[in-house]
């Protein structure tokens, strides 16, 4: 393999690298923090996303306020989701909470389908300009740059929130231990809201990004989701930067694989390599093993 | 009708027919009406069987282990699979094709279940799932086992047999026999030796139960129920295409389990009634009928965490003058006095 | 004292856990037919001694005997086989089983014969269930709980609960019997009836007790010996009046609501 094909995989593996980054860092947060694994991740975002290509654009404003605007109506919805569906416990154990989110995507999926899936594919306007230009013998598109500097800004502001702001202290702590934590003052239900008000908005500009190169389909994200639970379970659950390197080592080798191997069996490849990742550490590259308790 | 393999209760819960009878009872109305239906209605019903048998399988391993299991559709597609390569490819007799093919899921169960040993639930969930989208991929870029489109059996013999009649007879008997292998599961050392794992598996250990064979074994009954479902299928709808026996599969038989009530004895009969009828009863508005399933998916599961079985429960214990109590999994499935 | 040798000893059994030393050279003797008790402050490591004896937790350094024979060679799945059954601190129970079925728990290493039984060979199968049925619910008696057999867990109130796991771990006849806090979250009229059971069933069945409890009371007219840990070490150790008055255990403490 020359060097010109070496680095536009690379750089190809770690943009979609960056969406499993993103994506299962979103997951993660959810996960640490609610217990619970939010199948309708994805589909929130492909929602949000028709939305703003069929009715926030005709508003008139600049296509950033759009996609502000967009992102906070999931963050909206997320929260809602959070609100409604899981609060409303009834004796509902993690397994019962998850397959509520099962459910969620379900019928969200369903009414995506149903309001907008006569019509499909639909093209979403980029939020960067077409063409790229040169960087050491091959082509890097301006969308590829663009949704790595987006990628590292929304990576480098999360960072900034985990760890130097109370909000951030509140959610790691909550993350770690949702008793102890209550125990300290700290107001669970308002730390899972914020997360998932978070992990909506996450979810959106991931989707938002990936709109404009793969056609706005109702299974946009469909193929990302389960990317991005394996991006989580690599890095290991319990380590949130090490979610992100899961996510963005996951873009590399499913890259490569592709190229070197074949795109049919990119899937297989990934799946053996995850597997034997967790035969040596169970609980991801960078989690800490769970200690039974007694 | 005494099933060798089985411990049944004699006795039932409040003096009335023993719950196995009642069962049993209920069967052979099913089978009564399937006998004297259309074609169509009957192959519904077949269809509904088949799908509960395999949620049966799935039952032992999610239900009673609480085992993050995503990937039962890879089971049934071993199964379904199996059989066509089976008859289609090298001949073999149905009876033949449809046991070797479940044979070789059940090992490959026991192999799916290693992973179980050692991880938690969520990564377990995604290694499962990974299992049944790699098999998935593998059929569908496989000429041998018909690529995309799959392989065609030649049934039309076995299917016509008392217009589908005997297909419908021999559903009914794998699903009784799954159920009735599932109770002695649920009722004996074994089944309780499941849940105690599934409890703590450490406090588990302590008393002498050895995991890792039951995991195994947990698996290995899932595997087999579900490539018997998938050979069935197969045998019913004379195609095998890798559509069917996708990853949407696994996640089908798994909502199925949690609809009908994980962990219960009939959950996968009424999870599965759920997953076959709702689209067979809203057919002509197709879309519109995705959005109606979900909902009551959604609204069965948020407010009851014991499914259907549970909301029957809850129901029943009000009509009969007693509030049920909050928040609280009444005990196993009908029927588990006596032994 | 008898001239017998211990039932169970430890000497210098130390646990670290990272940098900490959840135990540090722990000594303990345990006279066969004693009731033994266990005190300390919280975190004085005291569920963790257990943890070791139960081998859920491997020593760093130290050595212990059971029965005269080294019990750091027994396996985590082969301590009911031996006669060490316990008890847990936040009570593992199987939540939406019978109290019943909870029970026989305790009997899965002493019944013969596994699934082929179950299956295969009905008639032994069905008369060995029947067996394990009768013995647990003969087990439920001395805790009171017959009339509840059949009752789900999760309907018990948590002193219930408890005297289910003390079922469960009596049942199938243990040497040694380690018990967790089974006084935690019970009154005083439970407390009492604890105390006379594990006494009745002491006197009966021959039983070795080690006991962790915060109730130094319930050790008193019942406990033959008690051993106290503060911060992973062993403190003191004596009959239950000298351990109350030892002015290193007051000591101990002060501060903690015993």
């Amino acid at each position: 393999m020359n060097l010109d094909l070496a680095l536009s995989t690379a750089v190809a593996g770690i943009v979609s690298g960056a969406y499993y980054s993103l994506l299962g860092l979103a997951i993660a947060l959810i996960y640490r923090t609610t217990a619970v694994a939010n199948f309708a991740q994805g589909e929130l975002g492909t929602f949000s996303t028709f939305l703003l290509v069929l009715y926030v654009a005709r508003l008139q404003l600049s296509p950033v306020l759009q996609v502000l605007l967009s992102i906070l109506i999931a963050a909206g919805i997320s929260a809602l989701v959070y609100r409604v569906l899981l609060r409303a416990q009834r004796g509902g154990d993690a397994l019962n909470l998850t397959v509520r989110t099962l459910a969620l995507y379900t019928l969200v999926h369903a009414v995506t389908l149903y309001l907008w899936g006569a019509h499909e594919p639909y093209t979403a306007r980029g939020l960067f300009s077409a063409g790229g230009f040169d960087v050491a013998g091959f082509q890097l598109a301006y969308d590829q740059l663009g949704t790595l500097v987006i990628a590292a800004g929304l990576g480098l502001v999360l960072f900034v929130l985990f760890r130097f702001t109370r909000v951030g202290l509140a959610m790691r702590s909550v993350a770690m231990n949702a008793e102890v934590a209550s125990l300290l003052g700290i107001d669970v239900h308002r730390i899972a809201l914020v997360v998932w008000l978070i992990a909506g908005a996450i979810g959106a500009l991931v989707a938002m990004l990936i709109a404009p190169i793969s056609f706005l389909g109702t299974d946009l994200m469909q193929p990302y989701i389960l990317k991005a639970f394996t991006a989580a379970v690599l890095g290991g659950l319990t380590s949130f930067p090490g979610v992100v390197l899961g996510g963005l080592l996951l873009g590399l080798i499913e890259s490569f694989g592709s190229t070197w191997i074949s795109i049919h069996l990119r899937e297989p490849f990934t799946f053996a390599i995850l597997l034997m990742v967790l035969l040596f550490r169970p609980a991801g590259l960078f989690g800490k093993q769970h200690l039974g308790r007694v | 009708m005494n099933m060798p393999l089985v411990c049944v209760p004699h006795r039932g819960a409040a003096g009335g027919a023993s719950p196995a009878r009642q069962v049993l009872l209920a069967f052979a109305l099913v089978l009564v009406l399937g006998s004297l239906t259309g074609d169509y209605p009957r192959y519904v019903l077949t269809l509904w069987m088949l799908y509960s048998l395999s949620a049966i399988g799935l039952n032992v391993v999610l239900g009673f282990g609480k085992i993050y299991s995503l990937g039962h559709g890879g089971f049934m597609l071993l199964g379904a699979y199996g059989t066509a390569v089976g008859l289609s490819r090298w001949g073999l007799p149905v009876p033949v094709a449809l046991v070797a093919s479940a044979v070789l899921a059940t090992a490959v169960g026991v192999v799916v279940g290693l992973p179980a040993l050692r991880l938690k639930h969520f990564s377990l969930a995604i290694v499962t799932f990974a299992f049944g989208i790699t098999l998935f991929q593998l059929v569908k870029s496989t000429a041998y086992t018909g690529g995309p489109q799959g392989l065609f059996l030649e049934v039309a013999g076995l299917q016509a047999l008392w217009q589908g009649r005997v297909l419908f007879y021999v559903a009914a008997l794998l699903c009784l026999a799954g159920l009735a292998l599932s109770y002695s599961v649920m009722v004996s050392r074994t089944g309780r030796a499941l849940r105690m794992i599934a409890a703590n598996e450490t406090v588990a250990r302590s008393f002498g139960i050895r995991v890792t064979f039951h995991k195994l074994a947990a698996f290995a009954l899932a595997a087999l129920l579900g490539a018997l479902s998938g050979g069935l299928h197969a045998l019913v709808t004379g195609v095998v295409a890798p559509e069917t026996f996708g990853p949407d599969l696994s996640i089908l038989i798994f909502a199925a389990v949690m609809i009908g009530g994980q962990g219960r004895l009939l959950g996968p009969l009424l999870g599965a009634a759920f997953v076959v009828a709702i689209p067979e009863l809203t057919q002509d508005a197709r879309a519109l009928a995705q959005i109606i399933y979900a909902v009551l998916f959604l609204v069965i599961v948020t407010l009851s965490p014991s499914g259907l079985v549970g909301m029957i429960e809850a129901a029943w214990r009000r009509a009969r003058g007693n509030p049920p109590p909050a928040g609280v999994h009444v005990g196993n499935a009908t029927g588990e006095e006596g032994a | 004292m008898t001239a017998k040798p211990p039932l169970l000893s430890l000497q210098d059994i130390s646990v670290r856990f990272g940098g900490v030393h959840a135990l540090d050279r722990v000594c303990l003797s345990v006279d066969t037919g004693h009731i033994h008790g266990l005190i300390g402050p919280n975190g004085a490591g005291k569920t963790t001694l257990l943890n070791v004896i139960s081998r859920i937790v491997t020593p760093s350094a130290g050595a212990m005997q059971y029965d005269n024979s080294d019990l750091l060679t027994v396996k985590p799945d082969r301590l009911s086989a031996v006669g060490i059954s316990r008890t847990f601190q936040n009570l593992a129970l199987v939540n939406d089983a019978t109290v019943l079925d909870n029970v026989m728990i305790g009997l899965h290493a002493h019944r013969p014969g596994g699934l082929l039984d179950e299956l295969v060979c009905v008639r032994r199968g069905r008369r060995r269930e029947r067996e394990a049925r009768d013995i647990a619910a003969a087990a439920l008696r001395p805790v009171g709980l017959s009339d509840l057999a059949r009752v789900p867990v999760t309907r018990l109130s948590y002193g219930q609960r408890k005297m289910v796991e003390l079922a469960r771990a009596s049942v199938g006849r243990p040497r040694l019997l380690l018990l967790d806090e089974p006084t935690a979250g019970l009154n005083s009229t439970e407390i009492a009836k604890l105390k006379d059971t594990l006494l009745q069933v002491r006197d009966a069945e021959g039983l070795t007790v080690l006991v962790i409890t915060h109730h130094v009371e319930f050790l008193v007219g019942m406990a033959d010996a008690v051993t106290v840990l503060d911060l992973g070490r062993t403190i003191a150790a004596g009959t239950p009046d000298t351990v109350r008055h030892d002015p290193r255990v007051i000591e101990a403490y002060i501060g903690t609501a015993a």
